[in-house]
């Protein structure tokens, strides 16, 4: 069963309403995909209209977002329950500093909220392309507390990253890490696969971006226990397709 | 100082040459983005090596007019094309940060 678990829709400050929650959930159909999660920048606004795409769609859909932490490393945080998604997400959202986010008259950066059905809802007028106030070792907490799972991303990017940021990955982090697409798997110059489940995702912000990474489990993985169990046991493989 | 002399210091490669030149007011120098949000002046130049567009986005928003990339880190295309949009240019030198500094400091003080 194939899954990507690192997509954004058009509530990123970097994407355009092509990338709508209803467009994401037909194209990863397309793709053959059974799991997918939204996981826009500081914010889980899009998650509601993201499930119920993907429950037409007969997908299994996780709740999360991608929160730059304080330290300016970019951290997946997934949930099964959209209430506590969008919980946390407000909180991360309330912690931002406070800039405008670019008018409508530049659409592709307008971080636009959106329905199942494509129909614009409003946007998010805080910008979130910056730093939230909380620390890698604040969101650690945070996330296990509302049952979440926390997976650092792309961490072999020369920016954004828990490497660039600090130098190393701390304790407590685990099993799972995320590499971009453009990571060598098989060479694994970062050596990552003998203390982490390595995981690789699309990390989509435009359509064509969707599929240039994935992740092949071995068994049905449609709810966050599960993915949990899989990502311990190893039961899961990181695809960039050629 | 203009912003527009930053091309005469001696090891500045000029990457996005396009920009209002006005007056410089000042420099900073720092590589966490949202300290550069809270701290740097508006109408000043950043002395940094976070070569990416998410530098442009936060320098739009500070007022920035230039950034100075250091240690010859590679710059993506995105980054320039962002610049050029927000009318920030962008140099960049095989010099650190600390050496950069001092580099402008002078210049800004002479
Ligand atoms: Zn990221
Ligand atoms: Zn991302």
């Amino acid at each position: 069963m194939k899954a990507d678990l690192h997509i954004h829709s058009c509530l990123s400050p970097c994407g355009g309403l092509e990338m709508s929650p209803r467009a994401i959930a037909r194209r990863a159909r397309e793709l053959g995909l059974g799991l997918v999660a939204l996981t826009d920048h500081n914010s889980a606004a899009n998650c509601g209209a993201f499930v119920e795409a993907c429950r037409r769609e007969g997908l299994a859909a996780l709740c999360g977002l991608e929160v730059c932490t304080r330290e300016e490393a970019h951290v997946l945080c997934l949930f099964d329950r959209l209430d506590r998604a969008e919980e946390f997400g407000a909180a991360v959202l309330a912690s931002l500093p406070p800039a405008p986010a670019p008018g409508p008259d530049e659409p592709d950066r307008a971080q636009w909220l959106l329905n199942a059905d494509d129909e614009i809802e409003g946007r998010v007028e805080q910008y979130l392309g910056l730093a939230s106030a909380f620390t890698l070792s604040d969101l650690l907490a945070r996330v296990a507390q509302l049952d979440g799972l926390l997976i650092p991303a792309h961490v072999d990017r020369p920016a954004f990253s828990v490497i660039s940021q600090l130098g190393f990955i701390p304790p407590g982090i685990g099993p799972a890490v995320e590499v971009s697409f453009r990571y060598n798997l098989r060479a694994d110059p970062l050596n990552l696969q003998g203390r982490y489940t390595l995981l690789t995702h699309s990390d989509a912000h435009e359509p064509e971006h969707m599929g240039r990474a994935y992740l092949e489990f071995a068994s049905e993985v449609t709810t966050l226990a599960a993915l949990r169990k899989a990502l311990a046991d190893r039961a899961v493989r990181a695809i960039h397709p050629p | 100082m203009k912003v527009a002399d930053l091309a005469t210091l001696p090891g500045l490669e000029p990457l996005q040459p396009d920009g209002e030149d006005a007056e410089l007011t000042g420099a900073y120098t720092s590589d966490l983005l949202s300290d550069v949000m809270a701290h740097a002046p508006a109408g000043g130049v950043l002395i940094t090596i976070q070569a990416h567009t998410n530098t442009i986005a936060v320098a739009s928003l500070v007022g920035l007019r230039a950034v100075i990339l250091c240690n010859r880190r590679p710059v993506p295309d995105d980054m320039l094309a962002a610049a050029r949009r927000e009318h920030i240019r962008i140099y960049r030198t095989a010099d650190h940060q600390f050496q950069a500094s001092i580099l402008v400091h002078h210049s800004l003080t002479a």
